[in-house]
């Protein structure tokens, strides 16, 4: 059998670090079919063509089919619990400005367990990026409605009403909380999801990246969003309010673009030593 | 989205050969992937199949480097971004597949991309007005022709399932 | 009773705004100028401003870790609401009152304790000074009651006041010096013969809250994630503004699932990291505390314990959150569990515990509690130990090996990659995992990680610091964290009256030390354990866990009363006789 001319040795010290490089041996256990694969395939893109060292890379994430992604990369990585992604990045990324770290997970995750996280993460504005994918169900505990499910959805025994409730928008949340980068792509245009990591992950602060990632199992009618899918307009991305005002009435199929790109200045935690231990002792001395 | 990047008719014979080969290794990883993701799901047999085509797409690589040694390419003509190596016609889209998928969609699958390829390579070499470029192309679109054919020859013995090849008896599980 | 000569117990209260506190914690400070020792708790009620307030104090010419039986001396400001808590202030028929006939009637239970009542005009005293204030002529009788010199008293006030003005200061010294005067027609009764002289700076005052960040410190902590929660808020701010000095951090986080995985994080990442809660927090922390275990990361949480449950008595003391930091966790999940039992071992066990937490790549919870964690001391200055060890870490791998996370290693401990470190990267998991860090739910795999996490902690060599063990005797009080003051007190008294007994008070309690724990307690017939809790649960834990002698008897009680070293010794003439 003829290999890829290019083995893992390169990725150490190569000059060019191809995507393959990112990649671990561990195979995901993702459903034949599932967004996700191809977001790990841009995430390793993107992570070439910044040409990062893997163990300069931290990938941290919670519980879900999507928060498995850490192991599938050549990275640093963590799994924490479900819900924690975002604290657990920032208190690392807190300690290790030195590091890149990215964030990822699902909707449930990040959402509903990890909703309060999510909103002061967005407020704290630390330099990390947060993948979100986004398949509007609970894929590994097999389907259930998720806080961006439509509220007639009816595919769950646990709520086979539906759940009545109003959807949750993340990009509307972020902009309002803070967030310092905010996009919506479709992980079936993984280039598109590709060049705009790049950005994400160059941008200083915190960005949010939302991906239409469909679940082929739970949610086989979201094979259909390929069909969809749009391009946001130019006209949406031009500030705060343009962004804000699209997201507003958008129906959340809308993807492939940046939509605000902000300047404030990552959070980060001064750490300058000069005093000694022996120094603080002296205020307890009488 | 647009299949080819930043090909345009325009373009240098370096810059499509690069890009040849770039995608050609983009689907022989993917199809390595594809697979892996077939293996994990324990369907053996496409998974056999894909390494296959993997192996095919390999041998295609090699071509286009025997190609741009002809032609005296110089290597890495073009820096590819980060998307352009996702951009590729013939770069199969994982999420078209199914984990009950027969050789009889994976194979109507490999000639949906190889096809789109040849399509691609073809309008290039017409639209083109650079003679060598042209050539170029069509050398790349004849490469994609014979795979084509080898596919055909090969659906042949893999008849269309069932219309309910997808049924499965069990539920999904719960994993985490 | 106790010699009035060696040791006195005085109680400041007034409502909020009269400043007992603030009075009472500069009698700590120049008392310890004055070469004496002191400890100070205070009792507040639920009001943020306002509430009636109460400072107990002690004052010795030895160490003093305990309350003693009664309050000696209750001086109120105003009698707001005082019969709320005067259960806190043990008053006996040899007491003294000080009241302001201008505050009105002594409340009935004050009454009813049989407590000499004498008034003094506090309010009048102040109004003769311009700007006086009558704590500060509290202050003053407090100080001429027990002879603290006025030097001390000076400069203390000179530090407190330092913003405030000469005008301030001048006012307040004045007030300070009615009150000193007025105390002299009350007698010599409470004064407390002279200290033994230390140099200058060898003598700390200091509170358990604080003397936890310190040994955060000194352990190596250098970033926390901070969640306010009552009694722990304290230790969090000190640490904010100590952290930044040595190269460390604080940041104040979303809630506490957040502070617990922000240091999960960190540490991570390679820097040694804590949080500090109560137990509210501690709840709310413990799935995270479970991911620290699997994925084998270091941290400390300090649980500062406060009634429970439910957010129960938050600014008073219990121990009733041992059930939690030992059997919290779900699945099998060895991690540390220790407690302090002096303000001032709040230093040493933060930091030992620290330091076992990075050596053993394992979560180890610090309990800690209001009473010790918000009792302000006067103190030797504490010994400065080293532990050589840290975290073991792993370097780049030979070009042909792959590095191995989880790696089954004898000792159980597995060189851990810092992010940065080339060739090692791996996924920290909360699934079971493989050697590798790979998901796996294989049994073998699960085996061999159980296996391992426990034996890591198993077999390490904790030396003698899991206990202190004072005394001898085949009668042995079995204690722990906050009531070891008052047990070793009892022991004490139980010792000048002929009697033998040991104290054994356990600072690691988990994971446990069968061998140790029979060898301090070799030729022990009888036991007393003594616990603040209402379900006995330190009982029940040694129980579980240990042998003890048939003759095991338990005085327990709930928080917030704290144990008087009476009620111990009450206990222990019964063992005379079995």
């Amino acid at each position: 059998m003829i290999r890829d001319p290019l083995p893992q040795q390169h990725c150490a010290d190569a000059l060019m670090r191809d995507p393959g490089c990112y990649r671990s041996d561990v195979k995901p256990v993702w459903c034949p079919g599932c967004g996700d694969y191809s977001v790990l395939s841009a995430l390793v893109n993107a992570l070439s063509a910044l040409q990062l060292p893997p163990e300069e890379v931290a990938l941290i994430s919670g519980i879900g089919c999507s928060s498995r992604i850490p192991t599938y990369l050549s990275v640093y990585g963590f799994h924490g619990v479900h819900g924690r992604a975002l604290p657990l990045a920032t208190g690392l990324k807190l300690a290790r400005p030195d590091l890149t770290v990215l964030v990822a997970g699902g909707d449930g995750d990040g959402f509903s367990i990890g909703g309060n996280h999510f909103l002061h993460a967005c407020r704290r504005n630390v330099d990390m990026t947060y993948i979100i994918m986004d398949n509007e169900v609970y894929g590994m505990t097999k389907g259930q409605a998720s806080p961006t499910t439509a509220p007639d959805w009816r595919g769950s025994e646990l709520t086979p009403a539906g759940t009545g409730l109003t959807p949750f928008q993340p990009l509307i949340l972020a902009l309002a909380t803070g967030a310092n980068f905010v996009a919506r792509c479709f992980s079936g245009d993984p280039a598109n999801l590709a060049d705009i990591l790049v950005e994400a992950i160059r941008h200083p602060g915190f960005s949010v990246v939302q991906i239409l990632s469909p679940c082929p199992t739970f949610r086989p009618e979201q094979r259909q969003w390929k069909n969809q899918v749009r391009a946001i307009p130019e006209s949406a991305a031009t500030d705060f309010r343009s962004a804000a005002r699209f997201l507003m009435e958008d129906d959340g199929l809308s993807v492939g673009r940046i939509l605000y790109r902000g300047g404030r200045k990552p959070f980060m935690l001064s750490q300058s030593r000069h005093s000694d231990i022996g120094d603080l002792e002296v205020e307890f001395a009488l | 989205m647009t299949a080819g990047g930043n090909i345009r008719p325009e373009c240098s014979v370096d810059d499509l050969l690069a890009y040849a080969e770039t995608m050609e290794r983009a689907a022989a990883e993917r199809y390595a992937e594809l697979a892996d993701v077939m293996m994990v799901h324990n369907n053996r047999e496409v998974a056999e199949l894909f390494r296959r085509m993997a192996e095919i797409e390999w041998l295609h690589v090699n071509n286009v480097i025997e190609l741009s040694r002809e032609l005296a390419t110089p290597a890495d003509a073009v820096q590819p971004g980060a998307g352009d190596r996702l951009r590729g016609a013939e770069v199969p889209d994982p999420e078209t597949m199914h984990y009950l998928h027969t050789p009889h969609h994976a194979l109507k699958l490999a000639q949906q991309y190889e096809q789109s390829a040849l399509e691609f390579y073809r309008q290039l070499a017409e639209s083109s007005k650079d003679r060598e470029l042209r050539a170029a192309a069509l050398r790349l679109a004849a490469e994609e022709e014979a795979h084509l054919c080898e596919l055909d020859c090969w659906l042949a013995r893999y008849p269309e399932p069932e219309p309910d090849w997808d049924r499965d008896f069990d539920p999904p599980s719960a994993v985490d | 009773m106790e010699g009035a000569g060696s040791s006195v117990s005085i109680a400041l209260a007034g409502s909020g705004g009269a400043g007992a506190i603030s009075v009472a914690t500069m009698l700590v400070d120049a008392a310890g100028m004055a070469q004496w020792y002191a400890l100070m708790t205070r009792s507040v009620g639920a009001q943020i401003r306002g509430g009636e307030t109460a400072a107990l104090l002690r004052f010795s010419t030895e160490p003093v870790a305990a309350h003693g039986d009664d309050v000696q001396v209750l001086l109120a400001f105003d009698w707001q609401n005082l019969d709320r808590y005067a259960a806190e202030i043990p008053l006996s028929v040899g007491s003294l009152v000080i009241g302001d006939q201008e505050q009105g009637a002594v409340p009935e239970a004050i009454v009813a304790s049989g407590a000499r009542h004498i008034e003094l005009p506090l309010k009048q005293l102040a109004k003769a000074v311009p700007g006086g204030r009558p704590n500060m002529v509290g202050m003053g009788i407090v100080a001429g009651l027990i002879g603290l010199p006025l030097e001390p008293l000076n400069s203390v006030l000179e530090k407190f006041l330092a913003d405030k003005g000469d005008k301030v200061l001048a006012a307040s010294r004045q007030a300070m010096h009615a009150g000193y005067e007025a105390a002299a027609a009350l007698g010599q009764e409470y004064r407390l013969l002279p200290g033994h002289r230390l140099p200058s700076g060898r003598r700390w005052s200091i509170t358990g809250n604080q003397a936890t960040g310190l040994g955060a410190i000194r352990g190596g902590i250098r970033f926390v994630a901070a969640y306010p929660i009552t009694p722990a808020t304290e230790v969090l701010e000190w640490l904010a503004g100590a952290l930044p000095k040595v190269g460390g951090a604080l940041v104040q986080v979303e809630d506490e699932l957040a502070a617990i995985n922000q240091v999960i994080g960190a540490s991570y990442g390679g820097t040694p990291s804590l949080t500090a809660t109560a137990g509210p927090g501690l709840s709310l922390m413990i799935e995270s505390l479970g991911l620290a275990v699997a994925s084998e990361t270091p941290v400390v949480v300090v649980d500062i314990m406060r009634g429970g449950p439910s957010t129960g008595i938050p600014a008073k003391s219990e121990q009733a959150d041992l059930n939690i930091a030992i059997h919290g966790l779900h699945g099998d999940a060895p991690h540390l569990v220790l407690a302090p039992n002096t303000v001032a071992d709040c230093l040493f066990t933060t930091q030992w515990a620290t330091h076992l937490s990075e050596t053993l790549q394992a979560p180890a919870v610090v309990l800690s509690d209001q009473s010790l964690g918000q009792t302000k001391a006067v103190l030797d200055m504490p010994a400065g130990i080293v532990f050589p060890t840290r975290r073991e870490v792993a370097s780049a791998p030979a070009a042909d090996q792959k590095y191995l996370r989880y790696a089954d290693t004898p000792s159980g401990i597995s060189p851990m990659a810092i992010p940065g470190t080339r060739g090692c990267q791996y996924t920290a998991d909360g699934l079971e995992h493989d050697p590798s860090g790979a998901p796996s739910s294989r049994a073998e795999d699960h085996l061999t990680q159980l296996n391992k996490r426990a034996r890591k902690l198993d077999t390490y060599d904790y030396g003698d610091h899991w206990a202190d063990l004072e005394g001898e005797g085949d009668m042995a009080i079995l204690t722990w964290g906050s009531s070891t003051g008052a047990a070793r007190e009892a022991a004490r008294r139980w010792r000048e009256e002929g009697g033998k007994v040991r104290v054994l008070s356990i600072r690691l309690l988990l994971p446990v030390q069968p061998e140790r724990f029979q060898r301090a307690l070799a030729g022990v017939s009888r036991v007393l354990v003594v616990e603040q809790s209402h379900g006995a649960q330190f009982y029940r834990y040694l129980r579980a866990y240990y042998d003890l002698p048939q003759q095991t008897r338990v005085l327990h009680q709930p928080g917030p009363l704290p144990f008087r070293p009476r009620q111990i010794c009450e206990q222990l003439p019964g063992w005379r006789t079995t």
